[in-house]
């Protein structure tokens, strides 16, 4: 046994001894140019000096578009990193260099230094769509606003089957539309889930890599666990669910099989976007329901009562049920439309101040004409069976109906600052709320309640995937317990891991970790 | 315990030692329960290059019996916190304060050399849970504080400026 414990006791020496004394974890001394400098032109080359030799892994330099720059490989002299600046990189911008080294015992250390050319620009916004151009926005955005006209024909036709009566060739706009419907709402989910993963390299271009970014199933899988693959879904259910309603043949579809399909491709609607994001969801999703329903509704029945008056069959019951009904509908839609913008719009001032606002201003005064020629078929062409005038102010309707869609479409893609928000607890009850928007802005509150006040509050942004190592912002209090960064925080549309740390003491330092997904929409400026 | 078994015990520690050296750490990051333990405070290198000019170690609570060791050049300081509810040490004692808080302050270790600093206390009887020691570094330029905690969320995964942790084991 003596034996045994001698030769243990020598070889825990042995160990201790040969233990390395190089101490891992290298960090950064300094880098030449510094962090956040802005330079006059562009340097020759890039050095990063450590505290301890390193080995350097990958580094990864991203211009203003997030389009990334090739790097040569970069010689070491032992704690000494240089790299040459790359001739691509030479224009005036803002310029995000990211490193990762591994110290002596393999620990990796990496980070992200900012760097100007000329000018201290914003800090690069780069979404997957766009290659530095709008032109590789609009495959989505026409993929949108197809789905969206597609569902409300069909839908709003649908309807009219329902509570005015049939009308030729309804099977096959049912049995057609669903099926176009529900492919193009299904199209709209991997897209969206290919602007979420970004590319993994934004270098080719931005239509090629969305593309192939929408056959690879992690966008899918992505999508699926946003509130937009719910939405999606739904959407496409009830738009199959109609289609099989206009295949039955002969047989006449139980109208059941019709409502609930209209309601879920309609309703899928409200299950995403902005109304889904607004406070109360029940009562915004409900008035987007009720809005869109009713739009559809008028939308599809103009049109095939047109389609009616232009053959000849002028169906005057139908007309005159479409219009009584519409006396009641057309209310609702109103309602619904102001309940949304009590709801989207923090203050009447929004309306007149705001992007989002003037949109709805519009789109008010469009929806009054709409009104007023409404009210000119109920009460002077109708009446009298003035075909021809009836003729021209439906399809008048029909125009100022589509600049309608145009706007929504618009108002669609503009953020209505109710600001993407996100609020994360820690294992204390202690909790952070991000807003993020054209100013980032965090709330911190402990488990009561109370607004916590700290020392300092720094953000880090990381997103390994795309290359980018962790950046630390710092906040600067604004208010009790509300700590805010002025300028616009870079981003790369897609998932980011972010941590929100807040030193409340010497000794204590509070740390929230989560993970945020910035939408294309929020990066625009 | 076998004196085998802590022979291979000491061979693992020393295994386990290069992990350790990078951050402020505690040279014995076990001890029984109820000891009294002599607390080694590792200081390995400055702030990113930068000589260390103050160390500040914070005491949790329970750990009575607090005495730091000074060091030449250094001016070390005691702050102590009253006790909600005074204790009896035993022997008739009854303590009514604590010590929260440990510095050894005005002093310049260079980046290029290592020290250490001692505190010698008498451990609480709570086995099988760890006491966290935050540690403030500063130095000429900047400041390092080693006060991150596990995240509970990511077991295994160290953070990167670590609190230095004491584990308490069972008595023997």
């Amino acid at each position: 046994m003596t034996a045994l414990r001698a030769a243990l006791a020598i070889l825990a020496l042995a160990l201790a001894l040969t233990a390395p004394v190089a101490f891992a974890h290298a960090s950064l001394v300094r880098s030449v140019p510094a962090d956040g400098t802005v330079v006059d032109a562009a340097p020759d080359e890039l050095v990063l000096q450590f505290d301890e030799p390193v080995e350097p892994l990958r580094a990864s330099l991203r211009d203003a578009t997030g389009a990334a720059v090739d790097l040569a490989s970069a010689p070491v002299e032992g704690d000494t990193v240089r790299y040459a600046w790359p001739d691509a990189a030479r224009r005036d911008g803002t310029y995000l260099f990211s490193y990762r080294v591994a110290s002596a015992d393999a620990h990796p250390v990496s980070g992200t230094i900012i760097l100007s050319i000329g000018t201290a620009g914003a800090m690069p916004t780069v979404t997957a769509e766009a290659a530095g151009d709008a032109a590789a926005n609009q495959p989505a955005l026409l993929l949108r606003i197809a789905r969206n006209l597609v569902l409300l024909a069909v839908g709003g036709a649908a309807l009219y089957r329902l509570s005015v009566g049939t009308f030729p060739a309804w099977r096959a706009v049912l049995g057609l539309g669903g099926v176009l419907s529900a492919l193009l709402a299904l199209a709209r989910l991997g897209v969206h889930g290919a602007t979420l993963i970004g590319p993994d390299d934004a270098s080719g271009t931005a239509g090629l890599a969305l593309l192939a970014a929408v056959v690879d199933p992690a966008a899918w899988s992505v999508a699926l666990r946003t509130s937009f693959g719910v939405s999606a879904l739904t959407t496409a259910t009830g738009a199959a669910l109609l289609a099989l309603a206009g295949a039955m043949g002969r047989r006449e579809p139980p109208p059941a099989l019709i409502g609930v399909g209209a309601l879920l491709a309609i309703g899928g609607l409200a299950l995403t976007g902005h109304a889904a994001s607004a406070t109360p969801a029940w009562l915004a999703g409900a008035a987007l329901v009720v809005h869109a329903g009713a739009a559809a509704w008028w939308f599809a029945s103009l049109g095939i009562l047109l389609q009616g008056l232009r053959a000849g069959v002028a169906p005057a019951p139908d007309l005159h049920r479409f219009s009584k009904l519409a006396m009641r509908i057309v209310p609702l839609l109103v309602i619904a439309a102001l309940v949304l913008a009590t709801r989207l719009l923090r203050t009447p001032d929004d309306l007149l101040r705001t992007d989002y606002g003037r949109w709805l201003l519009l789109k008010g005064a469009l929806l009054l004409a709409l009104l007023v020629l409404a009210a000119l078929n109920r009460h002077r062409w109708l009446p009298h069976g003035r075909t021809a005038a009836l003729r021209r102010s439906i399809a008048a309707e029909g125009v100022l109906i589509a600049a309608v869609l145009g706007v929504t479409a618009a108002l669609s893609q503009t953020p209505p600052h109710t600001a993407a928000t996100t609020r994360v607890r820690d294992a204390a009850g202690n909790t952070v709320e991000l807003a993020s928007g054209p100013q980032l802005l965090a709330t911190l509150r402990d488990a009561s309640g109370q607004p916590i006040e700290a020392v300092d509050v720094e953000i880090i942004y990381a997103r390994e995937s795309a290359g980018v190592e962790p950046m630390a912002l710092a906040l600067a209090r604004v208010g009790p317990g509300r700590y805010a960064r002025a300028s616009a925080v870079p981003a790369f549309a897609g998932t980011w891991q972010v941590e929100v740390r807040a030193r409340v003491g010497d000794f204590d330092r509070l740390a929230w970790r989560f993970e945020q997904v910035v939408r294309p929409e929020a990066t625009r400026p | 315990m076998s004196h085998t078994f802590r022979a291979l015990a000491a061979v693992v520690a020393a295994a386990a030692l290069p992990t350790a050296y990078a951050h402020v750490s505690l040279e014995r990051p076990q001890a029984p329960t109820d000891s009294y333990y002599k607390a080694v405070l590792q200081v390995p290198h400055g702030c990113k290059g930068s000589p260390t000019v103050a160390v500040r170690v914070r005491i949790p609570e329970g750990i009575l019996g607090v005495k730091p060791q000074p060091k030449p050049g250094w001016k070390v300081s005691i702050t102590r916190v009253k006790l909600d509810k005074p204790i009896d040490a035993g022997h008739g004692n009854m303590i009514g304060e604590r010590v929260s808080e440990v510095a050894w302050t005005d002093g310049d270790l260079s980046d290029e050399h290592f020290d250490e600093f001692r505190i010698t206390m008498k451990l609480p009887d709570r086995p099988g849970t760890t006491l966290a020691f935050p540690t403030v570094q500063e130095c000429k330029q900047g400041v390092t504080r080693w006060i991150e905690l596990p995240d509970p969320a990511k077991p295994g995964v160290e953070p990167a400026e670590p609190a230095p942790l004491l584990q308490l084991l069972p008595k023997p």
